[in-house]
This record gives structure tokens, sequence and C-alpha cells, in this order.
């Protein structure tokens, strides 16, 4: 009973039902799902992924009398990738005006960048999840930093490019999910 | 959507990462719906090329250059 909980309350089972909810949303709804139910759809996997973290890292917080770093560092990781994905879409999701999509994009970039600087300052990076991270973040700088340069002096990016950064940003934020429900990776 | 709910999460996030914070005024016009402004865009910027910087110095420092 004790492993079924933990493991219905780790961060891995609600983050992986909220990355799947997101992923079918933006693999097969984006055509057929109108921009609210986009927002809604895309907004609630984010929150979960996103409650999921918090409720992991304080479950593993009051639970345990020392606080393991390797919890701690997934649940980070989970509070960014959901909450990335949730401004992120959520912002894309209202492409009539393209720089506040671009400021979603970048805010929802921040913040997956917050949860690689928490990783990588934990001591317990895995040189090769960086290398995939790092790959991954340079896409995601070379679409939107441009862009976001051009936003911050009042010049709008068109759709197109708004959806572009986007996409990168999603790839980074799957490596990042990647990391945190894979216990393979030899890191967890 | 529940925007205070949604503010109010984010402000817990940004107890454990502080980072948000320093995004989280733009982020609260965008779930309010607002249209941000071009001071908005420059500081969102700002915060994120210091994020950015600190990154891939340490990505830098891992993987050995």
């Amino acid at each position: 009973m004790n492993a079924f909980l933990s493991f219905i309350l780790s961060p891995g089972f609600y983050g992986s039902v909220a990355a799947l909810v997101g992923a079918g949303f933006t693999l097969f709804g984006h055509p057929l799902a109108s921009a609210d139910q986009l927002t809604l759809g895309t907004s609630i996997a984010g929150i979960g992924a996103g409650v999921a973290g918090i409720v992991g890292l304080l479950h593993h917080g009051v639970n345990t009398a020392k606080m393991s770093p390797i919890p701690v560092i997934k649940a980070t990781l989970f509070i960014g990738v959901g909450f990335s994905a949730m401004l992120g879409l959520t912002g894309c999701a209202n492409l009539k005006d393209p720089t506040t999509t671009i400021v979603s994009v970048e805010a929802a970039y921040g913040v997956a960048l917050a949860a690689e600087n928490t990783y990588l300052a934990s001591g317990k990076a895995d040189p090769a999840v960086v290398r995939q991270l790092s790959t991954a973040r340079k896409t995601v700088a070379a679409v939107l930093d441009p862009l976001a340069a051009a936003a911050a002096q009042g010049q709008a990016p068109s759709s197109d490019q708004a959806l572009a950064a986007q996409t990168a940003l999603t790839a980074f934020q799957a490596v990042l999910s990647t990391y945190s429900i894979n216990p393979s990776t030899g890191s967890n | 959507m529940p925007i205070a709910i949604i503010l109010q999460i984010l402000s817990a996030a940004a107890q454990l990462l502080p980072e948000i914070e320093q995004v989280l005024p733009a982020v609260t016009k965008i779930v309010n719906g607002q249209e941000v402004s071009e001071a908005d865009a420059a500081a969102v910027y700002a915060a994120i090329q210091s994020l950015e910087a600190q990154v891939a110095a340490k990505e830098e420092t891992i993987l050995g250059g």
C-alpha cells in the first residue's frame, strides 16, 4: 500500500499524465481544437505538472527525515516544465497579438531555463543529459532571441515566427521532461 | 480559467524558483488577458538574457568548454 501511495503521489505519475494530456492536445488537438479548448487543455496539463512538482516536493520533504536532492531536482524540473508549457502554449493559443505571444514564450523559456539552472547547480548533473539540454536550449535561443530583442524594441513578430519559437521551446521542454520521468538515465 | 488560482500557484512556484519572479509581472498581464507593453517585453528580455548567460556558463563548466 505504501508503495502504491508513493507511486500515486510521485511527481513522475502526475507529470507523466500531464505530459501525455499536453502532448495529445499539442499533437492532435491543435488542428481541430479551438483556441479556447487548446488554452484550457494545455493550461490543465501545465498546472497538473506544476502541482505534481510541488506535491512531490512536499511529499518527499515531509516524509523523509532529510531532504534528498534527487526528488527536489525532479520536482523542480516538473514545476519548471509544467508552468513553462502552460505559459508558452497558452500564449501561443492567442496569436492575434504576436508580441504578447513572444513574451509568453519567453516567460515560458525563462521558467524552463530556471529549471535547468537548478539542475546544473545541483552537483548531480549528468553530462549526457546536459549535452542534450544544451543543444535544445541553443536551438530555442537561436529562434527566440532575435524575436525577443525585436519585441523589446516594439517590433511584432509574425504568427509563423511565434509558432516556430514555441515549437523549439516544446523540444527543450521535452528534454527536461524526459530526464525527469526516465529512471533509466542513471541521473535519477 | 481560474486566473487567481494560476497566479497563486505561480507565486508559490516563485518561492522555489526565484527566477520566476522576474517574469511574473508580464505573466500576470498575460493570464489576465492584457496585452504586454514594450517595457514589459524589454524587462522579460533582459531577465532571460541574464538567465541564459548563467545557464550557458554552467553547461560549459560541466561539459568542459
